[in-house]
């Protein structure tokens, strides 16, 4: 799932300075399970904001809903309403609801309370690692299901390089050798033959560099002309 | 949803709700307290005394360590509380209907009680001088004071109920009589007669009954005991009637009865206090004989017991052939149970069964005539007042029911609570009883003063604090429930279960808070915390408020104040918001506090060995310090927030 982080409340109060009125919008997807924007999170942005201004002799009024998921248009049809009169919107989702919120209310400031950090998942409580980079062309069936694309720091598809040392990156080490792990996995499959096996460049324009992204399913495209 | 009963109301005949009571002990509203044990129970006084207290033996804190020990708490809020004056007792507008009960009894008298509140004119006829029937008459004075029982019997007449003493239903007024003059009829004469075995020698003047024996111990009417005394019986009566001996003089009190120890129906407690005051326990006997010389008894004669139970374990006792033993005594005691004084049949046309006892539908409390219903132990057999107490209330719904031409709702279905499971059992912390102060035997075995000296304030507040409040645990609004698994994660008993949205089984959870505290979706609310309450004294905050000091429940306020004499005048002008523990605090509300203008903000923990949740405030030092960032932002210096420790101590600027 998306990983998000709260930004400083200082940041968030700055860029609503001028406001009287927001509304903050949670979201109860991603950004609730890594408790970053669900209904706890937007309770306590908006109770902070609130101590902020009035402690600077400029009380702001704020307005809290959570949505179901801010990335669909359906769950923001309750918002419409709250909008109408505030001076700002502040999402408190990943950087996806945010757009969604700025696209259907052209008219209002909307601002990110939070900085959308990577696609992964649970260490233990409170701790998130980024586990997948999101290149558009998985290859975790050739690495042992460890993904080097955002796991090594070079993102090297024949590695290791000569930075890996007793298993550790020689950017620290905290961070584990992404192709030692690599490495041992598929000695431990008795697969480490295939690493043998040097793998090409990586199609790139299936990830970023390709330009924004848009996925499409065909079966779901309702075909207005044979109903 | 599934109200979930916690195994001590369950276990009750009444459902009294005890976790409602122990915790308006804890948090010192005695008033409420007592309410909550009176709700159910038109006896709290004599119940806070006596009552063999079935709650305590289901209580879920035994899997732990040892039960609450509730009966001596309900005491402690009965007496502090003091009589209360309650809107309920008021008589309610007549009915007009008129309704008689026959014994004064605790199933009675409960009867009497409800159809009275529910607006029917009612009169209760007793064949005895004043009412209360056993708690009057057979409960010795050591165990149940007086003054208690009349407490009790005030407010049952306060409700509108009629008692006409001294009336001899069957003599002096006929059944016949009473159903010409009233709509109902109760029959509640209790189990008023003592058996007695037909042994040889039985007949001998010197061989007494038990009920008669402590009735006129009760009433400080003189009696022939000798110097040896020998009761024959193994329950509570026979222990009665041993230790009211013992009271009375007799130089050796044994006592003997077919089963081994742990075998006998008396409660543990109960033998242990008689052997205390020096009783002797004669068991796997059983006597066969009454042994006398020149017109006095010299002793009594018993078999061996082989077994007293057969391989279904029905009652029916087997002898060693040959094996005899001689117990030598001047007075014999029978205590070998009751049963009922069926005189009021006379002339009643009501229809016996084959023991001679009045005809009953146990289910539907009718007798064979019209508008004539039965309670108590006449229809349920021996067992605790409280037992009584509940067939009164199931009584009075019924002829409430009959006189308005209406079916009576059934008996209410609940669930109760199961065990703790194995994992959380090991991870509650473990919180010894407080232990009853009593008089020593030496100074209580000559007198028939009451012998439970009753919990001080700071005990009771210790063992109300005991209590798992179970039940009181979380629920999860399934529709707002991310599946995070923060829940799990952060529960310091593992309790949760998170397939789908989480559930949180009430016999795992043990309602400390600290999941809702953590849910970042706010779909899980426990009903230990009052949300609305904390949000409430929130409000109330203003910039006069010098303090607000979030506490968890073994810290409560008392605690507190005993930390050290600083404490007081700075808990003077605080608001006060009590949590199951301190890790069920909310960031949300200390910027609350802080918004509406408090001075300080503290968090107070228990000591280490009164902490109720052990391991529930390990993420406390991350929230303060989370805070104390949020609250630097908005220019709050971050020591007007604190995290205190109650064994480190109380430093109060």
């Amino acid at each position: 799932m998306i990983k998000a982080q709260q930004k400083d409340i200082r940041e968030i109060a700055g860029m609503v300075e001028g406001c009287h009125k927001v509304l903050l919008a949670g979201c109860g997807g991603c950004v609730t399970v890594c408790l970053a924007g669900g209904e706890k999170e937007t309770e306590i942005a908006a109770r902070a904001l609130r101590l902020i201004r009035k402690r600077s002799g400029k009380p702001l009024e704020t307005v809290t809903y959570v949505a179901t998921r801010q990335c669909e248009p359906e769950f923001l049809a309750p918002l419409d309403e709250l909008v109408k009169d505030v001076d700002a919107v502040i999402s408190l989702a990943c950087g996806v609801g945010v757009q969604c919120l700025a696209e259907r209310y052209q008219d209002k400031w909307v601002v990110p309370a939070l900085d959308t950090k990577f696609a992964g998942g649970s260490k233990e409580t409170g701790v998130w690692e980024e586990r997948c980079g999101l290149c558009g062309d998985c290859i975790l069936h050739k690495t042992g299901g460890i993904c080097p694309v955002v796991r090594c720091s070079k993102s090297i598809l024949n590695g290791p390089c000569g930075g890996s040392q007793h298993g550790k990156c020689e950017l620290g080490q905290d961070i584990d050798c992404a192709w030692q792990l690599i490495y041992d996995r598929m000695k431990a499959l008795g697969r480490l033959s295939e690493l043998t096996a040097v793998q090409p460049p990586k199609d790139w324009s299936k990830a970023r560099d390709g330009g924004p992204r848009r996925l499409i399913r065909e079966d779901l495209i309702a075909d207005e002309i044979s109903e | 949803m599934t109200e979930h009963m916690p195994p001590c109301s369950g276990a009750c005949p009444v459902n009294t709700d005890v976790r409602g009571y122990l915790a308006a002990i804890a948090r010192q509203d005695y008033a409420a307290a007592s309410r909550l044990i009176s709700a159910s129970n038109p006896f709290p006084s004599v119940c806070a005394w006596v009552c063999p207290h079935p709650c305590e033996d289901n209580c879920r804190r035994g899997q732990v360590d040892s039960a609450l020990s509730i009966r001596g708490l309900k005491r402690f809020a009965i007496e502090a509380a003091g009589v209360i004056d309650s809107p309920c007792d008021a008589p309610a507008k007549k009915t007009g209907k008129k309704v008689a009960v026959v014994g004064a009894g605790p199933g009675g008298l409960t009867a009497a009680y409800d159809l009275a509140r529910q607006g029917h004119s009612v009169v209760v006829y007793e064949k005895n001088s004043g009412l209360g029937g056993h708690f009057l008459t057979s409960l010795p004075t050591y165990r149940l004071p007086r003054e208690m029982l009349k407490r009790d019997t005030d407010r049952i007449l306060a409700a509108g109920v009629e008692a006409r003493t001294g009336v001899e239903v069957g003599k002096d007024i006929t059944i016949a009589r009473l159903r010409e003059e009233y709509d109902a009829l109760i029959i509640s004469v209790g189990l008023a007669r003592s058996k007695s075995l037909p042994l040889p020698g039985a007949d001998h003047p010197g061989v007494l009954m038990a009920l008669p024996f402590l009735h006129r111990a009760n009433t400080g009417e003189s009696q022939a005991t000798g110097e040896r005394v020998l009761v024959i019986g193994g329950g509570d009566v026979a222990m009665d009637v041993a230790r009211t001996a013992v009271r009375l003089g007799a130089a050796q009190v044994n006592t003997i009865c077919l089963e081994l120890r742990e075998q006998m129906p008396a409660h543990a407690w109960e033998i242990e206090e008689a052997l205390d005051e020096g009783v002797i326990l004669i068991n796997g006997y059983g006597p066969v004989e009454i042994l006398t010389k020149d017109g006095k008894i010299v002793g009594v004669k018993a078999q061996k017991v082989k077994s007293v139970f057969d391989p279904g374990g029905k009652f029916n006792p087997t002898f060693e052939p040959g094996e005899f033993l001689s117990v030598p005594c001047d007075t014999v005691i029978q205590a070998v149970g009751q049963v009922p004084d069926n005189s009021f049949l006379n002339q009643s046309g009501l229809a016996v069964d084959p023991r001679g006892s009045v005809q009953t539908d146990k289910n539907t409390l009718t007798t064979s005539l019209p508008g004539v219903f039965t309670c108590g132990e006449v229809v349920t057999g021996p067992g605790p007042a409280i037992a009584a107490v509940a067939s009164g209330h199931r009584a009075a719904q019924l002829v409430n029911s009959f006189l308005n031409g209406a079916p009576a709702a059934g008996p209410k279905e609940t669930e109760v609570i199961g065990p703790l499971p194995g994992k959380v059992r090991e991870l509650i912390p473990k919180q010894k009883r407080q232990a009853m102060p009593v008089l020593a035997p030496g100074s209580r075995k000559n007198n028939f003063e009451p012998f439970e000296l009753g919990f001080d304030q700071k005990a009771a507040l210790c063992e109300a604090l005991r209590c798992l409040s179970c039940g009181l645990g979380a629920r999860v609004e399934s529709e707002k429930c991310a599946a995070c698994l923060t829940c799990l994660r952060v529960c310091p008993y593992q309790a949760p279960v998170v397939g789908g949205p989480a559930a949180m089984p009430p016999e795992g959870c043990q309602a400390c808070g600290v999941c809702a505290a953590f849910c970042p979706a706010g779909a899980i609310s426990v009903a230990n915390l009052n949300l609305s309450a904390i949000e409430d004294t929130l409000r109330a905050v203003t910039e006069e408020t010098r303090l607000v000091l979030f506490t968890e429940q073994a810290a409560c306020r008392e605690l507190l104040a005993a930390a050290g004499p600083q404490m007081i005048p700075a808990l003077k002008d605080a608001a006060v918001i009590t949590l199951p523990a301190a890790g069920a605090l909310r960031l949300e509300w200390i910027l609350s506090a802080f918004e509406n203008g408090a001075a300080r903000v503290v968090v107070a923990q228990g000591q280490k060995d009164s902490r109720h949740h052990a391991g529930s405030g390990k993420y406390l030092k991350g929230v303060i310090a989370r805070a104390k960032n949020l609250l630097e932002a908005a220019g709050i210096p971050g020591d007007r927030l604190s995290l205190r420790k109650l064994d480190e101590g109380w430093p109060v600027s």
